[in-house]
């Protein structure tokens, strides 16, 4: 099992950040990754994401409501997504002050 | 209908909720490849979660059709491979090159094991079959045991047929007649390996033979996947032999391989890997439902 969602693109990694802000099913997960980011999860790409992390146990299935099942991030995920932003942030804090120093000299 | 084409055990896990998503954000043409796509790869990478919720006997039924379907076009391949090397310089090309004899004992050495394999693990579930359909009168089950050989039959007719109606042997073959007949053949041998590929594995749902008979003839269909991949190394040994050797063989300039027997034995070369390696994919995905719990 790895405890690495992916890249900051990668749809597990989306999936985790959605269900960081609470447990939701498919079609909350589909606006919430839109609304955030402005990606638009397919249908195939959203369960495969979702089939992974439930493999890797970073998520978990609640209980169905009718038809649609939520879900909900495991510690494992939250510890994760966590190492995954962070090491995002730090590639983005190094990138942005390397920016503004080749500006600086420029 | 839009998950139709996702594995039936993925269908049993998500159907409900994926049906539920695409009716709160109807699908465009992106969603539909998306779905495409995911279809794919639940095909190719069987994730735990939804793999873990399919019943064990399905998973292995599956299998054992799936190696069974396997192992028909891999005896499609080398029936073919034994009609071509059957005439003379290949018999003579065979007597002076030694891989030529190794290659063709180990496709015989795995036709034997395949063989033994089919009787362990097919033959229990066939009687079994017979006196399921003889018991409770099941002719849809009796018409699926019976369409195999009633088809090798019908082929076995129509060669008959053509051999009586066709050149007499040694005259060659007019282009005329191949079209008009041996291409119709061609097609009707295609059409016999396909039927006794998918009779058994309707026969096989139909039954629903318990656990301990499947695992048995999953067993059997493991021994039968080490046949085919025998039968496919050797295939390549021979052709890949005869083709390097072939100015050298038979005594002849060019030897015994012409472009229309090569391209021959390359195609049974690919159709046999290619089996093989379907029946090695489909074995290896269900080995985990066949340990003992």
């Amino acid at each position: 099992m790895t405890d690495n969602p992916g890249r900051w693109s990668d749809p597990p990694l989306l999936v985790l950040s959605s269900l960081a802000g609470g447990a939701k099913h498919g079609y909350a997960m589909v606006a919430d990754v839109e609304a955030m980011t402005g990606v638009h999860l397919g249908p195939g790409t959203l369960y495969g994401a979702l089939a992974r992390l439930e493999e890797q146990g970073l998520i978990e299935p609640l209980p169905a409501e009718g038809r649609r099942r939520p879900y909900r991030i495991t510690a494992a995920g939250s510890r994760a997504l966590e190492t995954q932003l962070e090491t995002i942030r730090g590639v983005a804090e190094t990138g942005l002050s390397r920016l503004r120093a080749s500006r600086g000299l420029a | 209908m839009l998950v139709a084409g996702y594995p039936e055990a993925w269908r049993e896990r998500y159907r409900a909720e994926m049906l539920a998503l695409l009716d709160d954000d109807p699908p465009g043409a992106r969603a539909l490849a998306s779905l495409v796509a995911g279809a794919l790869d639940a095909h190719l990478r069987p994730r735990s979660p939804w793999r873990s919720g399919a019943s064990a006997p399905a998973r292995l039924r599956l299998s054992v059709g799936a190696i069974f379907a396997g192992w028909i076009a891999v005896s499609l391949a080398g029936a073919g491979f034994q009609k071509t090397i059957e005439e003379r310089p290949f018999m003579a090309s065979a007597a002076r090159h030694p891989l030529l004899t190794v290659g063709r004992d180990v496709i015989l050495a795995g036709a034997a094991l395949g063989a033994i394999a089919i009787a362990i693990g097919g033959l229990p579930l066939l009687w079994q079959a017979l006196r399921r359909a003889a018991a409770e009168l099941d002719l849809r089950l009796a018409w699926l045991l019976l369409l195999p050989p009633a088809s090798l039959l019908a082929l076995l007719a129509a060669s008959v047929a053509l051999v009586r109606l066709g050149p007499a042997r040694g005259s060659g073959f007019p282009a005329a007649w191949v079209l008009a007949a041996g291409l119709p053949w061609l097609l009707a041998v295609f059409a016999f390996a396909l039927v006794c590929a998918l009779a058994p594995r309707a026969a096989l749902r139909r039954l629903r033979p318990a656990y301990a008979a499947l695992r048995r003839a999953f067993v059997a269909g493991l021994a039968l996947v080490v046949a085919m991949c025998m039968v496919s190394a050797g295939l390549l040994v021979y052709t890949l032999a005869l083709l390097a050797q072939a100015p050298a063989l038979a005594g002849q300039p060019s030897g015994p391989v012409g472009a229309s027997v090569g391209t021959m034995l390359a195609t049974q070369c690919a159709l046999a890997a290619l089996a093989s390696a379907a029946a090695l994919t489909s074995a290896m995905r269900a080995r985990d439902f066949a340990r003992p719990t």
